[in-house]
């Protein structure tokens, strides 16, 4: 069976390098899935888990914030400003802070220009609760 | 004897002492080039990852879809010159900053080139010399580089990039190769040229399809790439001055361990020529007794 050749890095560190039958992704129009025999591409992630399950192992869950994605004949590159597994997550800080950005992001007006900004550390810590729980 | 036994020592022991200095800088540099060459090391497979993937979508793209790729008349040039904010590293900053006015006398005369200054050293350097910069930061390549600090500096520099104040934007570093050797490199970062092709209209291959479009991924991935660039550059910088100031405190231990032995050999000198003046004046003395 064909495999995707992953490698998920971020500047601070290498965090993932190997075989995997299956990585879906938080893009900036929803979640999608890429299996082996994708088409080329290129797109923009949004902060969000992304699901990478690798050949006869237990699936794996990473919050990743700000990223790209490509993928060329089964190499997939995902680049990341920042990577977290669940062991980095501190549940409680996570939804203390979840909370309080939501709180702000109600107060925000649509068009605020911190609108984007609160929207995804909200993203980032809810995803980090749904991450640890 | 030009110097008492008593100057001698006291120079032996403020030389001990200057050693034991150095000697102390060289462990403290050691300890921080540590970090920062792990950082740098960290960070290449990531630029070039990150490189691999915009070349390839550079190839697909002729350089006048993005305003970042688009090459124009070079009027105004932006130099981004990376030094230490503290000195004692030997000829780490020096060597940037000859380089950049070689630069600025013959590649870039005739031309409006504003520099960038980051670290104490070529804000000092320049200002000496009656040059003002556009921007000078210092204190921010401290311990670690951060990439708020990268991406800041940036910001500005890809707006007048964009509103054609500037038309071409270099950075000057030391990239650290190893312990020993730090190259002075100069970088084109914008307009953005991977390698040395130029893409045209003729070679242009769609390989990839862009999600959710082509101009939303350049106008994400491009900014990124460039302030990683600088980031990059401030992380081999910061490798490099701690290896220069490495090896510059390891030869100064070195000087000082042989001019303390040069002076304890003069010292003894001294001492034993005291002690046969003394000798002869006692023996003649004795003989002028005898008689």
């Amino acid at each position: 069976m064909p495999e995707l050749n992953v490698s998920i890095v971020t500047p601070s560190k290498k965090v993932f390098e190997g075989k995997v039958e299956y990585i879906g992704a938080p893009g900036k129009l929803g979640e999608f899935g890429v299996l082996p025999g994708h088409e080329n591409f290129i797109t923009v992630l949004d902060v969000g888990l992304l699901e990478v399950q690798p050949k006869d192992q237990e699936k794996m869950k990473l919050l990743i914030v700000g990223g790209y994605f490509e993928v060329t004949e089964d190499n997939v590159f995902v680049i990341a400003d920042e990577v977290m597994a669940k062991e980095d997550v501190d549940l409680e800080k996570a939804k203390e802070n979840a909370q309080k950005y939501k709180n702000e992001l109600s107060s925000l007006s649509f068009d605020d220009a911190n609108y984007e900004r609160v929207r995804r550390l909200v993203k980032k810590y809810e995803s980090m609760v749904e991450l640890a729980s | 004897m030009a110097l008492s036994m008593r100057d001698i020592k006291r120079k032996i022991g403020s030389i001990q002492k200057t050693q034991q200095i150095t000697k102390a800088m060289k462990m403290v540099a050691a300890a921080k080039l540590r970090r920062a060459q792990d950082a740098a090391m960290i960070f290449r497979p990531f630029r070039n990852k990150l490189e691999q993937m915009v070349s390839s979508l550079v190839s697909s793209t002729s350089h006048h879809e993005n305003d970042l790729l688009r090459f124009r008349d070079v009027k105004n040039v932006d130099l981004i010159v990376i030094t230490s904010d503290r000195g004692l590293c030997g000829a780490f900053n020096h060597n940037v900053l000859k380089e950049t006015e070689k630069l600025m006398n013959t590649k870039f005369s005739g031309k409006n080139v504003n520099l960038i200054l980051i670290g104490r050293f070529a804000h000092t350097y320049f200002k000496f010399r009656g040059i003002k910069p556009k921007e000078a930061y210092s204190d921010i390549l401290k311990d670690r580089a951060e990439f708020s600090n990268a991406s800041e500096i940036m910001d500005k520099i890809i707006a007048d990039f964009l509103n054609g104040e500037t038309d071409e934007v270099y950075v000057i570093y030391n990239r650290f190769v190893n312990v020993l050797i730090q190259r002075v490199t100069v970088k084109k970062l914008l307009p953005i040229m991977i390698g040395d092709k130029v893409p045209s209209e003729h070679n242009i291959v769609e390989k990839f399809t862009f999600e959710p479009d082509k101009e939303t991924v350049l106008n994400e991935l491009l900014p990124k790439f460039v302030k990683m660039e600088l980031y990059g550059a401030m992380l081999e910088s910061l490798a490099g001055e701690h290896a220069a100031r490495m090896t510059a405190m390891d030869a100064a231990t070195t000087n000082a361990g042989e001019m303390i032995k040069s002076l304890t050999l003069q010292f003894n000198k001294a001492r034993q020529a005291s002690i046969t003046k003394e000798l002869i004046e006692i023996t003649t003395s004795i003989e002028a007794m005898k008689q």
